[in-house]
């Protein structure tokens, strides 16, 4: 029986009865009865306007007239416009749902104004936050006990706000604390709460829902009073954020250990604990059309050029977009050349790497949610500075800056180099190392463009399978691959040994530059320069280094040019290419026109000039 | 306008004068310098450069003192609306010649010592648009290029001097007085068209911050590129001697090939390549823009880059003229003495009389903000 039905149900197939699938509908906006829609909304929206404007002109007319009648002492007059008030006073009845309506109406709820009316005011929360469906928002009403009790009504979004801080610095004042009780009196009931009541470090009246709604989103809780057209934002901020870790990118030996979270105002206070001083200012410039996102750009008053800092902040609120999310996106919309992969701001996660460059002249540009500040404008030169130059000494940092310089040109020019020896210039090798490299490509059945495409390639994976994946298992990744698969590949012989020598070589030289965005354009000049190699040797190398020479020249990080102080050449400090002792270092940068150059005197060291206070050392 | 004015410094000139004066070092001229001067074939190319610079700088502190603006503009004031037509038509038509002799010699030499299996139009071609693509962004970025590049240049200059070192022989420098001094200074004087160049600082004076920069940078750019030529010469005589060295093709590179110190240190001529592509495509990038920027003013554009990838294919077409390279190396030494030199002495002289004249008749007064 059962082979029967197994064979019944094969010959007669019907597919399972199931829920009909989910399947994504075209947006209706592009349905043809869907304008007709839109077109009856804003005609009843006009009409009610209409309406509205007609009854508003009826009143201002019957105002006019009473106004002149009682100052013309007419009693007669003011005594015949009485049925005109009682029929604009019935009018007034009708003509309130339709305000409401046409309120209601609008597109956004964000743009109108805080009403008196408590009811009104949770309609309009209620809109604005998409009430029941949006669970987060939280609305509480309680009544203040004053001598003739008022309504009043607190908004927050739940999960941003600190409960704690709201019991007690708000509702607690509001509603027990009995010595308000008799002094509030419903025309100074919105001062008498605010100067009284309220033990809150922060409180913001606002009239503007679009006010309310930022401070709601942030983490404020807004408070409403019955008979009240404004509301109050006070700060209840609470929501969970990373606390202050450990650099993970920027690691260094003698420097600060604190990085920045995401936290913006966690952030400031970082820099802020490092400059301590009056002179430096937070400006707050919202950003994002849709979900604002406050961003921050911090500078010292009477170091930065007044220019400069008008730039940055006319780049940062003159770009529309719906939402920054990352400080890569800001970036983009703010920098100079965004086609061009080398980086024009510095990202940087410590504090103590913001703190002097900000003393130098710069603006650091933060993001809420982004645990990195960018800091500009920066030169190419900036970009091979690290922290730990700045707590190295001059000899060392300069050194190890060398190195640096030295690894990007190795990570450059290397592959390009030995594909044009190998192509077209083998007689600059000594004989004896061009016959073994001969004999170690003697097997090996590509040509050199292409074995070197393979561990490029290879090389790349390698890379990025071992950021992806997580923790320990991503360094273990990389070891592995490098190892097993270079050497697998040498003994297959796909790839010759000197080849992965110089594509580790490459590799490892191309870690010693400290940015990571500098490290990525650099490959991207190091495949242009293969390619040209490949093409003309030498000659296709100068090319390609000329090019990219003249494309550096002519780049520029917010104004200044990017490869100052060399090209253009203006006053430069020991700072650029070698970095000379502090002591020494005592003018700012030129290129940023700062508007105090000095740093410090000629003699910085002035104990050199005085004798000890007792002496000891003199023989 | 796509340039902007004032946007140049004393570096920047510098650079610029440098690599363009400089550049015929890399290619045949020595030779030429050595037909001429022999032992002092060294002096030859000193005296071309001071005799060039002088009547330049006359110019620049004379006529741009008092006269405000480009060559155009000095040009307009002084001989009019149609002798600005000939003299600017006459400098397009030097700087284009000698973009297009550079771009010639240039890619047959790459021909005949990096590449030989590559083809010559492509070699030419390929010149053409690296230097076009490099005057793209505007003059400033070019310059400052220049600038940057120059320190990495000389330090070459100084290793390779310095690895010859075993290969000197002073007794190559014999006769002293090489074809008699007399000789050697009328030579010089009639090869100041090989520092064609110098008179692209004026052409583009308004991009300089004042007089005083596009003077210390005509005298600097001048002297830098003189020198160098003058080292290279001197070193070629003292390395190859005269007769050995006049058989040479290229004798930059046939320096460079001499090189042989141990197993370790010898060929080293494809390293030197990069330096003198990189030279060639900035020299022949600076008289394509001299004479785009003249073609720009003369027929009142509103910019200069829809123009590039044209001038830039003449260019090409016009390097291919003649038919080898022979045929190129002897126009171009013909131009030197003759008619670049128009550019060199008789312009400069003749803007320079009428400028006296002028102010003698009142016409002029003295721009003291200069």
């Amino acid at each position: 029986m059962k082979i029967l039905r197994s064979t019944h149900n094969v010959l007669s197939y019907q597919p399972p009865s199931a829920a009909k699938p989910f399947v994504l509908q075209e947006n209706k906006h592009d349905h043809p009865g869907q304008g007709n829609k839109d077109h009856k909304a804003v005609r009843d929206s006009l009409r009610q306007l209409d309406t509205l404007l007609r009854y508003a002109k009826r009143l201002s007319a019957v105002m006019d007239q009473l106004y002149k009648a009682l100052q013309n002492k007419e009693p007669e007059a003011a005594a015949q416009l009485k049925f005109e008030l009682k029929s604009l006073q019935e009018q007034q009845n009708e003509i309130d749902p339709i305000l409401l309506a046409y309120n209601s109406s609008q597109l956004v709820p964000t743009s109108l104004i805080v009403s008196a009316s408590l009811e009104e005011n949770h309609k309009m929360i209620g809109d604005i936050y998409q009430l029941p469906e949006n669970k987060d928002i939280v609305i509480r009403q309680f009544t203040i006990p004053a001598a003739q009790p008022v309504k009043a009504m607190l908004v927050n979004m739940d999960g941003m706000v600190d409960k704690q801080t709201i019991n007690l610095a708000i509702l607690q004042p509001l509603m027990l604390l009995a010595g308000c009780k008799e002094e509030l009196a419903v025309d100074t009931l919105f001062t008498t709460v605010t100067e009284f009541c309220l033990p809150s470090n922060q409180v913001n009246p606002v009239t503007e829902y679009a006010d309310v709604a930022r401070g709601i989103n942030s983490g404020d809780t807004a408070l409403f009073i019955e008979g009240t057209a404004k509301a109050l934002v006070i700060n209840t901020k609470g929501y969970e954020h990373r606390s202050v870790d450990r650099p993970q990118i920027e690691q260094s030996v003698r420097g600060s250990q604190v990085s920045f979270g995401e936290a913006l105002r966690t952030n400031t206070g970082l820099i802020r604990t490092m400059i301590q001083s009056s002179d430096l200012i937070t400006e707050i410039i919202p950003i994002g059309k849709r979900v604002a996102s406050n961003c921050a750009i911090m500078y010292l008053k009477s170091i930065a050029s007044p220019e400069l800092i008008d730039e940055v902040k006319r780049r940062i609120s003159n770009f529309s977009t719906d939402y920054v999310s990352t400080n890569g996106q800001l970036e983009q919309f703010i920098e100079d050349h965004p086609g061009i992969p080398f980086p024009q701001s510095l990202s940087t996660e410590r504090p103590d790497r913001v703190a002097p460059h900000l003393l130098e002249g710069r603006v650091a540009v933060l993001l809420e949610g982004a645990s990195f500040v960018h800091v500009l404008p920066v030169g190419l030169f900036g970009f091979f500075h690290s922290v730990e130059d700045i707590s190295l000494g001059s000899k060392v940092a300069s050194f190890m800056r060398i190195l640096r310089y030295l690894g990007a040109f190795i990570a450059v020019v290397l592959p390009s180099g030995y594909l044009s020896i190998n192509y077209f210039h083998p007689e600059a090798l000594p004989t004896e190392m061009a016959l073994a490299v001969a004999g170690a490509r003697e097997k090996v059945p590509f040509p050199a463009f292409f074995e070197m495409l393979i561990m490029e390639f290879s090389f790349e994976l390698i890379r990025e399978a071992g950021l992806r994946v997580p923790g320990m298992l991503g360094s273990t990744i990389g070891i592995v691959g490098a190892i097993i698969v270079g050497q697998a590949a040498v003994s297959a012989n796909i790839v010759s040994p000197i080849m992965v020598v110089i594509i580790a070589m490459t590799g490892v030289a191309s870690f010693c530059i400290p940015d990571y965005r500098l490290a990525f354009a650099f490959r991207i000049v190091r495949i242009v320069l293969l390619l040209l190699a490949m093409t003309m040797g030498f000659v296709g190398v100068a090319y390609g280094l000329l090019l990219l020479v003249v494309l550096l020249c002519n780049m520029k990080s917010f104004g200044v040019p990017y490869l100052a102080p060399i090209a253009p050449r203006t006053i430069a400090g020991l700072d650029i290419v070698i970095r000379g002792p502090v002591f020494r270092q005592e003018r700012r940068p030129d290129e940023l026109n700062p508007q105090d150059t000095v740093r410090q005197p000629p003699i910085s060291r002035v104990w050199t000039k005085h004798s000890p206070a007792n002496k000891k050392d003199t023989p | 306008m796509s340039y902007q004015p004032g946007r140049m410094g004393i570096a920047e000139g510098t650079a610029l004068l440098a690599v363009i004066t400089s550049a015929r070092a890399f290619l045949s001229t020595p030779i030429e310098m050595l037909d001429c001067g022999a032992g002092l074939a060294w002096l030859v190319s000193l005296i071309a450069t001071l005799t060039a610079l002088l009547p330049t700088y006359i110019l620049i502190i004379y006529v741009n003192k008092n006269i405000p603006g480009d060559i155009v503009d000095v040009t307009r004031r002084l001989l009019g609306p149609i002798g600005t037509w000939v003299v600017v038509l006459y400098y397009i038509a030097a700087f284009l010649f000698n973009a297009a002799s550079l771009l010639r010699q240039f890619a047959e030499s790459t021909l005949l010592t990096a590449l030989p299996f590559l083809d010559f139009h492509l070699a030419i071609f390929s010149y053409a648009t690296v230097a076009a693509l490099a005057i793209y962004w505007g003059i400033e970025g070019l310059a400052r290029a220049a600038y940057a590049t120059l320190p990495f240049g000389f330090g070459a200059f100084v290793v390779l001097f310095a690895l010859l070192i075993p290969a000197y022989n002073v007794h190559n420098l014999l006769p002293w007085q090489g074809t008699g001094v007399w000789r050697v200074i009328k030579e010089g004087s009639r090869h100041a068209g090989l520092s064609t160049g110098a008179i692209i600082l004026v052409i583009m004076a308004p991009m300089f911050h004042n007089v005083k920069t596009l003077r210390t940078a005509t005298v600097f750019g001048m002297l830098l590129g003189g020198t160098l030529r003058m080292s290279i010469v001197l070193v070629f005589t003292l390395v190859f001697g005269v007769q050995v060295g006049r058989e040479k093709v290229i004798p930059f590179y046939e320096m460079a090939r001499l090189v042989y110190l141990s197993r370790f240190i010898q060929h080293i001529e494809a390293l030197f390549i990069i330096m003198w592509v990189i030279a060639g495509v900035f020299s022949i990038a600076a008289s394509m823009y001299a004479s785009l920027y003249l073609l720009v003013r003369l027929f009142k554009l509103p910019a200069m880059q829809p123009i590039i990838p044209l001038v830039a294919v003449i260019l090409a077409e016009l390097a291919q003229w003649q038919p080898d390279v022979g045929s190129v190396i002897k126009l171009d030494n013909q131009a030197i003495v003759t008619w670049l030199n128009i550019g060199i002495y008789v312009i400069p002289t003749i803007l320079i009389i009428l400028t006296f004249w002028q102010r003698k008749r009142g016409k002029i007064s003295c721009n003291t903000d200069a």
